[in-house]
């Protein structure tokens, strides 16, 4: 692997991680001209909270962040304090940084969904592979049908179904079964200092429901994708010449299979990051899940552009992320296009 | 002759498809002696390829030895278990694939390739004795060492052929078969891989069948040639015999093909086509392309006839009646 190589590739994550973050500037600015700080005014004002005149304080808030400056001003502005790494403050839960809510909120999210991808990739890919290999189990065979009708569902139907089958139906489970929660990532109200085993277990439970949902709608999806490679690949000449070598089964599945099946797989995951993204924040809001989510949701119903910005600037470098590190990682994995990079 | 090392009696592989039964290998029965070369040659579709994966145990659905008897020392393979029948490929009976191009894992260095073969057969040395062994084998086949270290890709077409060669050898086979191993080859390395497998072979001691369409090549390579048609064996001798003698005429066809010495004549072929394996008409499958055929040819199948040289043809039916 080259430096030029590495190079491009870095290069190349700038300028979408830019270009992105320029379009997410300016859509709102310009789709909208709603004032948050105002109607945050508003607000206070009719519940009582706002002695002086209100106009003085929309005006020495706009001051502050330069809202009142013209927008490609505001851009720059922009841009240059989230190269020194400051996201400005929340308007709407003022003075709590953007940086702030985006750190506690990240590691929810990162939890959830990095563990549901995870889940469902190896979980889809290895039954998809199973599958396509002679010998496969019968009951493997009974269950795919079943993730592949569940897979052109959207994560939010399925989520909804998953709330009224295992919450609002709880007398259908048995009687051992324990109440699935489906509000939030622990137990409200209940304070844990360090990481204990009740409170692990408290934070799975809460996790079923919203990982199930994203896990159940794509396993159908990677197995289908592995079992169609995997088809491929078990008449490739190398898996013959394996067989007649008289090597063991479970070595030409693994090292001759899969390792090969498995290579377009990973192309697929990349490409397919920034929808799972997506689909993820309707998750989280649905079960009220405290991730990125949440807040971006509840940051584009209050208009809290700088929120929105945040969240969405860091959803994008994650997926960026994502394929770089597939970038680099390929040429690893596939000795074929080692040369080529 | 000396003791066979594999007998195979009224072996059967239907392909069970929508249409019907394809009887690509119909009743061949054949013996190779220990340490034997046997060229295998046919038209295309004649069942060469099929034998040798019967006698792999390779047929895959809807394909199935449908009868008879592969016996390896004694043991007949068509009973054994898959296991068992795992411990006998690349142990006992090796293959050398047509496709070497494509026949290595494209994303295992060939180190990695070829001590997956020892260690699956149970070989468990050490690092350094395993190293030793792998590059005698590169040795042997006239690879450098430094070949282990490279992906299949970064080999040339007779590279890889000469390492799979190298994999073949590698626990000693009693039998190897080699199915077109150079027909995907240009000709000047066609000769050296050939002349290679004969070194590695002889140097083993292992019997070969020689699978291929090439009876120049048969001519220089192999002790014995079985001539294969619509799933049958329909002549086998040795090579001087088949050359000055050939009994059967579609084997005279295949010889009278070969372009002259000089190389001015053309291959022409034999006119006609094989018959369908699906519907096989009674009597001798090739009489409908045969330039010598009798009334009988059509009613009667001809029966094997001979020890040593074998032929299945009612011409010489009649000759040893009357
Ligand atoms: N998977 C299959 N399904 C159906 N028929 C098959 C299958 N494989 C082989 N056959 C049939 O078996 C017959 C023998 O095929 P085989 O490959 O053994 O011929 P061959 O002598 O090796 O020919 P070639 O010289 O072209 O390699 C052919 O008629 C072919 O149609
Ligand atoms: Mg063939």
């Amino acid at each position: 692997m080259s430096i030029t190589y590495i190079g491009a590739r870095v290069g190349m994550f700038i300028l979408v991680v830019w270009l992105a973050t320029t379009v997410i500037f300016f859509l709102p600015r310009i789709a909208s001209d709603r004032n948050p700080v105002r109607e945050r005014m508003i607000m206070m004002a009719a519940t009582g909270n706002l002695s002086t005149g209100m106009e003085k304080v929309v005006a020495a808030y706009e001051r502050d962040y330069g809202l009142d400056q013209p927008l490609y001003l505001q851009y720059i502005r922009y841009l240059s304090s989230v190269l020194r790494g400051d996201l400005n403050v929340s308007l709407i839960r003022h003075p709590t940084t953007v940086m702030d809510l985006i750190q506690e909120r990240m590691p929810w999210t990162l939890g959830l969904v990095g563990f549901s991808i995870l889940v469902a990739f190896a979980l889809g890919s290895l039954s998809g592979a199973t599958l396509a290999w002679p010998g496969a189990p019968t009951w493997l065979k009974g269950v795919l049908p079943i993730f592949l009708t569940l897979s052109p569902i959207p994560y939010f139907m399925l989520a909804f179904f998953l709330i009224f089958i295992f919450a609002v139906r709880h007398e259908w489970q048995p009687e051992w079964w324990p109440m699935l929660p489906i509000a939030g990532a622990s137990k409200v109200g209940t304070i844990y200092d360090g990481w204990d085993l009740a409170r692990v277990w408290d934070v799975v439970r809460h996790s079923i429901l919203p990982a199930s949902s994203i896990i159940l709608s794509q396993v159908g999806f990677w197995a289908l994708g592995m079992r169609g490679m995997m088809i491929t690949t078990a008449g490739e000449d190398y898996v013959t010449l394996a067989q007649m070598r008289g090597l063991r089964p479970d070595r030409i599945f693994g090292q001759y299979g899969m390792r090969n099946a498995l290579l377009p797989q990973l192309t697929s995951l990349a490409l397919a990051m920034s929808l799972i993204v997506s689909g993820v924040i309707l998750v989280e809001y649905i079960f009220r899940y405290p991730g990125m989510g949440s807040l971006l949701f509840d940051a584009i119903a209050g208009f809290d552009y700088f929120v929105i910005y945040g969240v969405v600037l860091v959803l994008i470098i994650f997926v960026a992320t994502a394929t770089l590190v597939l970038d680099l990682v390929y040429p690893l994995i596939d000795p074929r296009v080692r040369r080529a990079a | 002759m000396a003791e066979p090392v594999l007998t195979i009696r009224d072996l059967r592989v239907y392909f069970n498809i929508r249409a019907g039964t394809v009887r690509a290998v119909d009743g061949v029965d054949l013996d190779i002696a220990e340490g034997e070369k046997l060229g295998l040659v046919g038209e295309s579709g004649s069942g060469k390829t099929t034998t040798a994966l019967a006698i792999m145990r390779m047929i895959k659905p809807p394909g199935e030895i449908a009868g008879g008897t592969i016996s390896l020392d004694g043991r007949d393979l068509v009973e054994l278990s898959e296991p068992e029948m795992r411990s006998v490929r690349g142990n006992d009976i090796a293959m050398v694939p047509q496709a070497a191009m494509n026949a290595l894992n494209p994303v295992r260095r060939v180190r990695d390739q070829m001590l997956d073969g020892l260690r699956d057969h149970g070989v468990n040395e050490s690092r350094n004795r395993m190293q030793d062994r792998l590059t005698t084998l590169m040795a042997q086949v006239g690879l450098n060492a430094n070949v282990l270290d490279l992906f299949p890709h970064e080999l040339s077409g007779g590279m890889k052929q000469r390492v799979t060669i190298a994999m073949a050898i590698c626990h000693n086979p009693r039998l190897i078969l080699a199915d077109e191993p150079t027909s995907a080859l240009d000709v000047v390395v066609q000769r050296q891989v050939m002349e290679t497998l004969e070194d590695v072979r002889s140097e083993i001691g292992a019997a070969v069948i020689l699978v291929g369409h090439d009876m120049g090549l048969m001519a220089q390579f192999a002790d014995r040639i079985g001539v294969m048609y619509a799933g049958k064996l329909v002549e086998l001798a040795t090579v001087e015999q088949i050359f000055a003698n050939p009994r059967h005429p579609y084997t005279r066809l295949l010889i009278s093909s070969l372009p002259d010495t000089d190389g001015k004549k053309r291959l022409q072929g034999i006119p006609g086509l094989p018959p369908s394996l699906l519907a096989v008409p009674p009597g001798c499958p090739f009489m409908p392309r045969c330039p010598e055929a009798m009334d009988i040819c059509g009613v009667e199948a001809p029966e094997l006839i001979g020890d040593i040289d074998i032929v299945s043809c009612h011409l010489h039916t009649e000759t040893r009646v009357a």
